[in-house]
């Protein structure tokens, strides 16, 4: 029975092989997207979960109040660590953790390398695999380090690198006591090396002494099994503010498995961050299927007449009810295994440009048996959702009906599929307007003015030595030309990392507490970045106040949020020391584009991290950076040079928002395309069924245009309640985004109206070529053939 | 004297729109003894095939009773009435109604299938009646490859293949040439004098006459019945 199921099958696949085409590509599409989609959010839900203990595992988040509202930030005090071992129940352990760039050498060469200062517990609280040396012992020598097994690579060949000796920032001997393997992709915990948290504490001596009121490290705890998380994490939360009086704090156990997901918080409690996009992503994904899985069912019950013969007579000759709904399913099956494999193929082939499109690196796990379990149970859902409503309607086809050649396809069915049109035609539609508006948006965002002058502009860290030199190194680059002004910095100009509540100033109300940006600036800072100096005047190497560090410039929203009515020669206070404003600087936008411009303090010296540098803007780039590089390596030849262009440090905090512009347009495409494919199959079999309609038409004297108009016009009406219902629905939806940036766009009608066009052109393209084909035929030849 | 195979009491049949209603079949009364050869006349419309729809079970009457081997069916869910059909009736059409994904062989073999008789019995008996039927070297083609006729002897194989006691014919003559057309007709004599009964409906004399007895109707209605001798 099961193999003339199947037999039947192949042969109707075969035999209406454009119908079958159609069927599979649109579901194949369909599935790609969705397969796409998911690997993507099992890559962001698996998160930190190759740590074995990872359900037991929280980061320390404070809480701290400032500016009328609770900020929360992963920092804790050195000393939290221990309190928290001491004090709460039911701990398997407690670590510090800091990171850090170091500069590591091995025989002569010199290698920049992500590390982390951590407690010796770290190994055993994040069960990375150890390829040489083990969790229990690799951390408990102060001058031990462990590396990643592409880091012993790249410092020690082919050689084993346990015993050996790496020189520490030129200063400290360290031993290699421990190999792990390669770090994946979808982890917390980034790095190239392990150093003990001890040996921190040597090379910073005042670590040690921190206390409780200044937050200089991250705290991971792990519970032991069955621990009452509340009870925990209640002695946690009570802890700053019994051990210190400077600010009020409230830190408290985040699960770490939920915190790649939620970055952000409203008054303590998590309110999302990437997890929003996970959701938004899943929703696309449902969507995607179920407008591929309508165009199947579309098309099959669209075939019902065609199909009507042979199910009557299947039931004259003995077929059951059961028989025949066995029989579609099994059909439905065997497209749905064809479109799987497709789909897979697919996916395969599509991963690296997916891949390239969201800067990840996407695999399929073919080796995982939950991803073949979740396939398959894919396979049966979509197969039976497919499946069941063609085979219940085909199979109550009436016998009497077909053989009397009554049966023209019910109205019901009709009415389902224009149902069905319509819903794939608001999806579609929204996801257009939504492209248009994502990229609306991250123009508006990019056109805005930063406050400074990205062109032409590169930085340097400044390694080692080259602090010192600064000065050697800026007059050698000016006097060949290859730049025009250069001034350190403490961090890029693409980044804010730095802030403090501890400013005090004329006029700041007593409970008053407001987060403030930090910056250090050099000289030359203006002519450097291309900022505006509002009022009085920029640091100099001539006023001996400056060169003291006694002076600071404060930008616009700084002015603004401390009330300074004359900010020039106003008296800020940080703890003891007092500084004088000099100077007020526009606002330099360099933490997030779509917010606000914090309010921030610039500091002078010329002892910093980085320099930033205006190229000369006669000379071309490229040649500048090389010039640049070569002065580099001549003044600094322990390091490879390595220039930064600040515009594309910029331009990768669009980063988020541009995937998400890209995924609506790719997958707003795709779904367009799916349901173009089920329009056509419609039409198809639509003008199939009214030939003889037309031909009498024809002959009565209706042209080509009226006929193409009178076939087109049903569906295109389709089209018109879609858009009608997808402006509501994309109103609300991308004013719900929108509302997330604090500069953003005002929805204007011209986008869903351009949405509506397109989508309205595409179906009228899909529709009318055979419309017009059928039109055409002569009426002789239609109606003969009735 | 052979028991009644089929007996219909006062049987009505209405087909309604939304303003019309036309009657198909109004009170008809009528036997068919087992092992009878019955053709049933009458013009278009006068409801030859609604009384065909109903005795095969395909359709059911409003009102009026319908004794199948003293059975009552008229009210049978469509279930039962597919379980009672397909191990007692077998149908050849006008138009044939093959389908046509499928081999003649497959064809032949389908309401086998529905009956769940095991593969090797199956070829058996398909490779007999095609031979019977002389169409076994066509076995393996699909019915457009075939003529009229031949696809004729397939649709009359797939109906004999399970060995119905009924044969319903609907015009079983009306796509074919007379060459064709009388070997049809001589394959359903030689099944009736094998003691399959036959109900069959045309609009030619020349193929009633092959019949023991012809029911003619109008309007739903016997009017007349003429025994052949």
């Amino acid at each position: 029975m099961f193999r003339n199921y199947l037999n039947t099958a192949f042969q109707a696949i075969w035999k209406h092989k454009g119908f079958s085409l159609i069927n599979i590509s649109g579901l194949a599409i369909g599935l790609t997207s969705c397969l796409l989609l998911l690997l993507y959010i099992n890559y962001h839900l698996n998160f930190d979960r190759h740590f074995k203990n990872i359900d037991n595992i929280y980061l320390i988040e404070s809480n701290q109040v400032g500016d009328g509202k609770i900020f929360t930030f992963p920092v804790t005090p050195e000393p939290m660590a221990k309190a928290i071992i001491a004090q709460v129940p039911g701990v398997e352990r407690a670590i510090r953790n800091v990171d850090a760039k170091a500069l590591l050498m091995y025989n002569g060469n010199t290698f920049k390398k992500s590390i982390i200062y951590a407690d010796a517990g770290y190994f055993f609280m994040f069960s990375f695999r150890f390829i040489n040396g083990n969790a229990e012992k690799s951390l408990l020598q102060p001058n031990s380090i462990v590396i990643t097994e592409n880091t012993a690579k790249t410092i020690f060949g082919n050689s084993n690198p346990i015993g050996k000796i790496i020189k520490f920032n030129k200063t400290n001997d360290l031993i290699v006591s421990g190999v792990i393997s390669n770090i994946p992709l979808n982890s917390s915990q980034q790095f190239d090396c392990v150093i003990p948290w001890s040996f921190y504490e040597t090379i910073n001596s005042g670590i040690k002494n921190a206390g409780w009121s200044s937050n200089i490290c991250q705290t991971y705890v792990e519970l032991k099994n069955g621990v009452d998380f509340a009870k925990a994490d209640k002695i946690i939360r009570q802890m700053m503010n019994k051990n210190q009086k400077y600010f009020k704090a409230e830190d408290m156990l985040f699960p770490l498995a939920k915190s790649h997901l939620y970055t952000e918080f409203e008054n303590g409690k998590p309110k999302g961050g990437l997890i929003d996009q996970i959701y938004l992503f899943i929703y696309l994904a449902i969507c995607l299927l179920l407008v591929a899985c309508a165009n199947f069912i579309n098309l099959s019950t669209a075939r019902s007449a065609e199909r009507a013969k042979e199910i009557g007579v299947r039931k004259v000759i003995g077929a059951s009810k059961t028989n025949l709904i066995i029989q579609f399913i099994t059909e439905s099956f065997l497209l749905t295994l064809v479109s799987l494999v497709l789909a897979l193929v697919l996916t395969w082939q599509m991963l690296p440009v997916f891949n390239n499109l969201l800067n990840i690196s996407l695999i399929i796990p073919f080796s995982n048996i939950y991803f073949f379990g979740s396939i398959i149970l894919g396979f049966i859902i979509i197969s039976l959702l497919t499946g069941c409503y063609p085979a219940f309607y085909l199979s109550s086809i009436k016998p009497v009906k077909v053989l009397k050649g009554l049966f023209k396809g019910g109205k019901r069915s009709m009415s389902v599929r224009k149902v069905f049109v319509v819903i794939q035609f608001t999806f579609a539609i929204f996801l257009i307007t939504a492209t248009i508006c994502i990229y609306k948006q991250i123009k508006y965002v990019q056109n805005r003015s930063l406050g400074f002058d990205t062109s032409n502009m590169v930085e340097i860290n400044l390694e080692d030595n080259l602090v010192n030199k600064v000065d050697l190194l800026t007059n050698e680059l000016k006097k060949a030309n290859f730049i025009t002004a250069a001034s350190p910095l403490s961090q890029s100009l693409t980044t804010t990392y730095w802030n403090t509540w501890g400013f005090t100033w004329p006029g700041k109300l007593i409970n008053q507490r407001t987060l403030i940006e930090q910056m250090v600036i050099g000289y030359d800072f203006i002519k450097t970045s291309g900022a505006k100096l509002l009022a009085g005047r920029e640091f100099s190497s001539t006023y001996p106040i400056d060169t003291a560090g006694k002076t600071l410039l404060i930008n616009e929203a700084a002015v603004k949020v401390m009330n300074l009515k004359q900010p020039i020669g106003a008296i800020i206070r940080s703890g003891n020391d007092a500084f004088t404003v000099v100077g007020v600087l526009n606002d330099l936008n360099m933490g997030s584009p779509y917010q606000k411009v914090s309010p921030t303090v610039f500091y002078c010296s010329v002892v910093n991290n980085v320099l930033a540098m205006r190229t000369n803007p006669n000379k071309n780039i490229g040649e500048c950076v090389k010039g640049i590089n070569t002065i580099l390596k001549k003044i600094n030849p322990s390091y490879q040079p390595d220039v930064k262009f600040v515009d594309k440090g910029i331009e990768r905090k669009y980063k988020d928002q541009q995937i998400l512009g890209k995924l609506a347009s790719l997958f707003g495409s795709l779904a367009i395309f799916i349901s173009c494919l089920g329009l056509l199959g419609l039409v198809t079999y639509a003008a199939e069924q009214r030939t003889k309609e037309i031909g009498i038409r024809k002959v009565l004297g209706a042209s080509v245009l009226k006929l193409t108009y009178l076939l087109s016009f049903d569906f295109l009406s389709l089209v018109v309640l879609a858009f009608i219902i997808a402006i509501p629905i994309s109103i609300i939806a991308l004013n719900k985004w929108l509302i997330n940036f604090e500069y953003r766009i005002a929805l204007s009608w011209w986008i869903f109206i351009f949405a509506g066009l397109i989508a309205s052109a595409i179906a009228l393209l899909t529709i009318s070529y055979k419309a017009i084909k059928t039109s055409m035929i002569n009426p002789v030849k239609s109606l003969r053939s009735e | 004297m052979e028991p009644n195979m089929i007996k219909i009491t006062n049987l009505e049949k209405f087909y309604r729109t939304e303003e019309v209603e036309t009657i198909a079949l109004n009170k008809l009364s009528m036997e068919v003894k087992k092992g009878e050869f019955v053709a049933i006349m009458g013009p278009s419309g006068c409801g030859k095939s609604t009384l065909l729809n109903i005795l095969g079970m395909l359709d059911d009457p409003d009102n009026g009773s319908y004794l199948f081997n003293d059975i009552e069916v008229a009210h049978f869910n469509e279930r039962k009435r597919a379980d009672l059909r397909k191990h007692n009736i077998g149908f050849v059409f006008q138009s044939f109604n093959l389908i046509d994904e499928l081999t003649v062989f497959e064809n032949v073999e389908l309401p086998l299938i529905y009956t769940g008789v095991p593969t090797a019995e199956r070829k058996k008996r398909v490779e007999a009646v095609l031979d019977k039927m002389q169409i076994m070297h066509r076995r393996n083609h699909y019915p457009q490859q075939l003529s009229g006729g031949q696809q004729q002897r397939v649709a009359i194989s797939r109906a004999v293949v399970n060995n119905p006691k009924l044969i319903l014919a609907d015009e079983p003559t009306g796509n074919l040439d007379s060459s064709n057309g009388n070997e049809v007709m001589e394959l359903l004599t030689d099944l009736n004098e094998q003691g399959t009964t036959i109900v069959m409906v045309t609009h030619s004399e020349h193929d009633a006459r092959y019949s023991h007895r012809i029911i003619r109707l109008l309007d739903g209605q016997t009017v007349l019945e003429n025994i052949m001798i």
